[in-house]
C-alpha cells in the first residue's frame, strides 16, 4: 500500500510537472510573441489633419532642430504633422529643390527659411498660387507673396550687436568683421551689418573702429570652417572682433580661437545658445551670444499659419524676442550646470 | 482514495492515459505555438503587403520617364505606345500607394510619392501632348520639369525603400530573436514533457514488473515444493491483479488438495497398522501355539490312533480323554479360523477343563451359564481358553481351598458378555491397570501356559472390535477371585473387510 501511494504521489507529480511545464511554455510563448508583434510596430500610426513641411538651409544646427521639435509638438496637439525636409537622403537638395518637392506634393503649409534670391520668390509665389501658405522663418523673402515672416528684426539685432562692439573697442585701431554666411542674396544680414554700422558711426570711437564684413560662399561644403581658419592663418588680417549671424560661425571661430592660441586677443560675438556656445561664454572664450527662445518661434510659425487659414489672412511680421548673453547672465541659461572642461 | 485510482484501471487503459496525456499535451503545445506563428507571420505579412515592391514601383517611373525621353526624341509609334503601356503601369501602382496624413514617416512618403508622381505624370503627358502638336517650347519645358520630378521621385523612392529595409531589418531581427527564444522554450518544453513521460512510463512499467516479479519469485516456491508461501498480496486491478489472484486461488486449493491427501494418506496408512497388528498377533499367537505343539497334525493323528487303541482295549474313560485332548489340538488346525462362534470357543474351554480335569484328578470344579441365544455370535479365536488358562495358571492353581472357575455367557444392555471368573488369589488393581494398559509382561511365556499371553487376547480383542472398553477386569482383593469380563457388541462392525469376508466362512 505504501508503495503504491509512492508511485500514485510519483504519477501525480510528473502529470502535474507535466502540465506546468506547458503552461509555463505557452505563457512565455505568448509573451514572446506579442513583444515580437508590438515591436514590429510600436502603435498604428495616428491619423492627422493636416502636413506641413519646414525647410532650413543647415538642417542639423540645434536652433533649428529645437525649433522643428517645439513647432512639432505643438502641432500635434492640433492635428498637425510637420517635416523638416532634408533627410539623410537629401541632404544635397537645395532649399529650392525642397521648396520644390513641398510644392509637388501638395502639402498644406510650409515653414520656409527663405532668401532673397528670385528663384525662391518665384517658387514661393508658385506654392501660393497652388493654396500652400508660406510662412518665412529668419530669412525672409520680402518679394515674394509669403504670408508671414517670423524672425528677428535684423536691423535691431545689428543695434544689439553694435552695442556689444563699443565697449570691446579699447584707445587703439579696433577692427571688426562681420561673417556674412549667408549668400549675398540675403538681405538679413546686410541689415544687421547696417545696425552695427549704424551704432558705429554714431559713437565717439567711430573714427577707431573699422567695420568690415566677409562673406562666405555656403554653397560648397565645409566652406565656412575653411574659411574661418584662413582668417585666423593670417595674423595680419586677424580681426579684434568678429561678429558671426549664424550659429556654425559661431562654433568655428570659437575652436580656431582655441586652436591658434588666440582667446583674448579675438573677441567673438556669436549667434545662438546651443549648448558649445554657452560653454564658450562661461569660459570667457566667446564673449557674447545672442539667443533665441525656439519655443516662441515654433508657437508663432504655427499661429501664423493658422491665423492664415482661418482668416485668410495674417500679420506680416512676427518678432523673436532676443536677448544678448555674456559671461555675467551665461549661468542663468545654463541652469546651473557645471562647465564642461 | 487516489492510491487505487492509479491501481485500478486495466494495463491497457494505463498505457493508452499515459501515452493519450503525452500526446495531448504535445498535440496542445504544437496547435498553441503554431497558431501563434502563424499569427505572427501574418501580422508580419499584413506589414509587409502594405509595402507594395518599390523596386516595381522604380522600374515603372524609370520606364516612364524613359519612354517619354524616347518619344520626344524620336516620336514613334512604338515608344508612345510604350510611354502609355508604362503610364498605366505607373498610375496603377501609385494608386496603391496610401495618402493618409498620419505621424508615421513611411506613410507620409508614400504620400507624397503618390502626390508627386500625379503631378510628374500630368507633365509627362502634357509633354507628349506638346510634342504631338510639335509645340517645342511647351514640350521642352515640360520634359525639363518632369525630368527633375522624376530625379526627387527617385529619390523619394530610394529613401522610402531604405526606411523601409531598417524597419524590415528590425522587425527581422526582432522575429529571428524571438524564433531562437521560442525554439529554447519549445526545446525547455520538450525536454520537461519527455522527462514527464519517462518518469510515468517507468513508474507504470514498475506496476507491472514489480508484481510479476513478486509472483514470479512466490511461484518459483511453490515450484520447488514449497506450499506454505504467503500469498502474494493483489494491488492492482489490472490484467497482473487478474493473474495474481488466479494464482493465489491455485495455491490455496493446491493446499487443501495437499491437505486432504495427507489426511486420507493417513487413515489408510492407520487401518494398514491396525490390520498388520491383528495379524501379527494372530501369527504371533499361531507361532507360539505351534513351538508348543510341534507338528501337531502328527500329534493329532497319533492321539487319534492312541483313541482307537484305548477303544479297542475297551478302555472308554482312556478313549474320550485322549479324544478331548486331540479336539483340543485340532481346534488350532482349522484352515481359516480367524473368526469363530462363541460356542466354538466354549467347546475348546470345555475340551481344556476335560484335560486339566483328567490331569490334576477333577479338582477344578467348572461351571457353565450359556445363553445359548448368543452362542453363534462371531468373536475372535482363540480368546476364552487364554483367559480360562490364566485363571488356572495365575488364581486357582495353589489355592488350598476348592477351585472354582464360573464361565457366563449372556445378553444384557445390548451387548453380550462373556465372564470367566475363579475363586482365586485374585488380582490387585495395579496389576489389574498394567495389563488392561496392554504393557508387555516380563516373563510372559510360564513355563505351563499354552502360550498365548493375555494382553495378546486383550490386543486383538481391541482391535478386532476396535474399541478399549470390551475387555475388563474386575478383583474384589486378595484371595477373593477375579472376573475377566468380555463385552461384545451384538453384531460386531468388522471394520477389516478382509476379515469380515472370511468371518463369513
Amino acid at each position: 500500500m505504501k508503495q503504491s501511494k509512492h508511485v500514485n504521489l510519483l504519477s501525480t507529480i510528473a502529470i502535474f510537472f507535466m502540465i506546468l511545464i506547458m503552461l509555463f511554455s505557452m505563457i512565455v510563448f505568448q509573451m514572446r510573441i506579442s513583444d515580437t508583434t508590438e515591436g514590429f510596430q510600436s502603435k498604428e500610426p495616428k491619423v492627422l489633419n493636416e502636413y506641413y513641411v519646414m525647410i532650413v538651409d543647415d538642417h542639423s544646427s540645434s536652433f533649428w532642430n529645437s525649433v522643428y521639435q517645439n513647432a512639432q509638438k505643438l502641432g500635434e496637439k492640433s492635428g498637425v504633422y510637420i517635416e523638416l525636409m532634408g533627410n539623410e537622403y537629401m541632404q544635397n537638395y537645395s532649399r529650392e529643390d525642397c521648396l520644390r518637392i513641398a510644392i509637388e506634393s501638395e502639402v498644406d503649409g510650409i515653414f520656409l527659411e527663405a532668401d532673397e534670391s528670385s528663384e525662391m520668390t518665384e517658387l514661393i509665389n508658385e506654392a501660393v498660387d497652388k493654396g500652400i501658405p508660406v510662412i518665412t522663418a529668419f530669412g525672409d523673402n520680402s518679394a515674394s507673396k509669403r504670408q508671414s515672416f517670423v524672425g528677428v528684426s535684423s536691423y535691431n539685432l545689428g543695434l544689439e550687436y553694435g552695442n556689444q562692439v563699443l565697449p570691446l573697442a579699447g584707445a587703439g585701431k579696433t577692427k571688426v568683421m562681420i561673417l556674412m554666411t549667408a549668400n549675398a542674396k540675403d538681405s538679413g544680414q546686410n541689415i544687421v551689418f547696417s545696425g552695427i554700422q549704424s551704432v558705429v558711426s554714431s559713437s565717439t570711437k567711430a573714427s577707431r573702429i573699422q567695420v568690415e564684413s566677409l562673406t562666405i560662399d555656403r554653397s560648397t561644403s565645409f566652406a565656412v570652417e575653411e574659411s574661418i581658419r584662413d582668417i585666423f592663418m593670417k595674423p595680419e588680417n586677424l580681426p579684434d572682433i568678429l561678429i558671426c549671424l549664424d550659429e556654425i560661425s559661431t562654433a568655428c571661430c570659437y575652436q580656431a580661437t582655441i586652436d591658434y592660441n588666440k582667446v583674448g586677443e579675438v573677441n567673438i560675438l556669436g549667434y545662438y545658445d546651443s549648448k558649445t556656445i554657452l560653454n564658450a561664454i562661461s569660459r570667457e572664450v566667446v564673449h557674447s551670444t545672442v539667443s533665441i527662445a525656439p519655443e516662441q518661434t515654433a508657437s508663432y510659425l504655427l499661429e501664423a499659419i493658422s491665423e492664415y487659414k482661418r482668416f485668410g489672412q495674417v500679420s506680416g511680421y512676427y518678432p523673436v524676442d532676443t536677448k544678448m548673453i555674456t559671461s555675467d547672465n551665461v549661468s542663468e541659461l545654463m541652469g546651473g550646470e557645471p562647465v564642461e572642461e | 482514495m487516489r492510491s487505487s485510482r492509479f491501481l485500478k484501471p486495466s494495463l491497457q487503459k494505463k498505457l493508452v492515459f499515459v501515452f493519450s496525456l503525452t500526446t495531448v499535451i504535445v498535440l496542445i503545445v504544437n496547435i498553441f505555438m503554431y497558431t501563434n506563428i502563424n499569427k505572427l507571420i501574418t501580422r508580419l505579412d499584413s506589414i509587409y503587403q502594405s509595402h507594395l515592391s518599390l523596386n516595381e514601383l522604380e522600374e515603372a517611373l524609370d520606364s516612364v520617364q524613359n519612354s517619354m525621353m524616347n518619344y520626344l526624341s524620336t516620336k514613334t509609334t512604338d515608344v508612345m505606345e510604350d510611354y502609355y503601356r508604362s503610364e498605366q503601369t505607373y498610375t496603377n501602382l501609385i494608386s496603391l500607394l496610401r495618402e493618409d496624413i498620419t505621424d508615421d514617416s513611411l506613410m507620409l512618403m508614400e504620400r507624397n510619392i503618390k502626390k508627386i508622381s500625379e503631378n510628374y505624370l500630368d507633365l509627362t503627358n502634357q509633354a507628349i501632348e506638346a510634342k504631338r502638336g510639335r509645340n517645342i517650347v511647351k514640350y521642352k519645358a515640360r520634359s525639363d520639369n518632369a525630368t527633375e520630378l522624376y530625379h526627387y521621385l527617385s529619390t523619394y523612392i530610394y529613401s522610402l525603400s531604405s526606411e523601409q529595409f531598417k524597419n524590415n531589418s528590425m522587425n527581422y531581427s526582432a522575429l529571428s530573436s524571438s524564433i531562437r527564444s521560442l525554439e529554447m522554450v519549445s526545446n525547455i518544453l520538450l525536454i520537461g514533457v519527455a522527462l514527464g513521460n519517462l518518469i510515468l512510463i517507468i513508474l507504470l512499467t514498475q506496476t507491472i514488473t514489480l508484481p510479476l516479479k513478486k509472483l514470479a519469485k512466490t511461484a518459483n516456491q511453490v515450484a520447488d515444493g514449497n506450499f506454505l508461501v504467503k500469498l502474494v498480496e493483489v494491488k492492482s486491478e489490472d490484467e497482473v491483479g487478474v493473474v495474481t489472484r488466479a494464482f493465489d486461488k491455485m495455491v490455496v486449493n493446491l493446499r487443501d488438495y495437499i491437505q486432504k491427501l495427507t489426511d486420507s494418506m493417513e487413515t489408510e496408512r492407520k487401518l494398514k497398522e491396525r490390520e498388520l497388528k491383528m495379524e501379527t498377533h494372530l501369527k504371533d499367537a499361531q507361532l507360539k501355539y505351534l513351538l508348543a505343539q510341534i507338528n501337531p497334525h502328527f500329534l493329532f493323528n497319533t492321539l487319534n490312533a492312541g483313541a482307537q487303541l484305548a477303544m479297542i482295549e475297551g478302555a472308554d474313560r482312556t478313549c474320550q480323554y485322549v479324544q478331548n485332548v486331540a479336539e483340543f489340538f485340532r481346534y488350532n488346525l482349522k484352515e481359516n479360523n480367524e473368526v469363530v462362534s462363541i460356542a466354538d470357543e466354549v467347546t475348546l474351554v470345555d475340551n481344556y477343563i476335560y484335560i486339566l480335569n483328567v490331569r490334576f484328578s477333577g479338582e477344578i470344579c467348572f461351571e457353565k451359564n450359556i445363553d445359548s441365544s448368543v452362542t453363534e455370535t462371531k468373536i475372535p479365536s482363540m480368546i476364552l481358553q487364554p483367559i480360562v488358562e490364566n485363571s488356572v495358571n495365575y488364581g486357582i492353581r495353589d489355592v488350598e481351598w476348592e477351585k472354582r472357575i464360573t464361565l457366563s455367557v449372556y445378553r444384557a444392555n445390548g451387548r453380550i458378555h462373556m465372564s470367566i471368573k475363579d475363586n482365586g488369589v485374585g488380582m490387585p488393581q495395579a496389576q489389574i491397570d498394567r495389563i488392561l494398559s496392554n504393557q508387555p509382561r516380563e516373563a510372559a511365556l510360564s513355563r505351563d501356559n499354552n502360550g498365548i499371553g493375555l494382553n495378546n487376547v486383550i490386543g486383538r480383542v481391541r482391535l478386532f472390535f476396535g474399541k478399549d472398553d470390551i475387555i475388563s477386569i474386575i478383583s474384589a482383593g486378595k484371595n477373593l477371585g477375579t472376573e475377566v469380563i468380555i463385552s461384545v457388541p451384538e453384531r460386531p462392525v468388522l471394520k477389516n473387510s478382509s476379515t469380515g469376508g472370511e468371518s463369513d466362512v
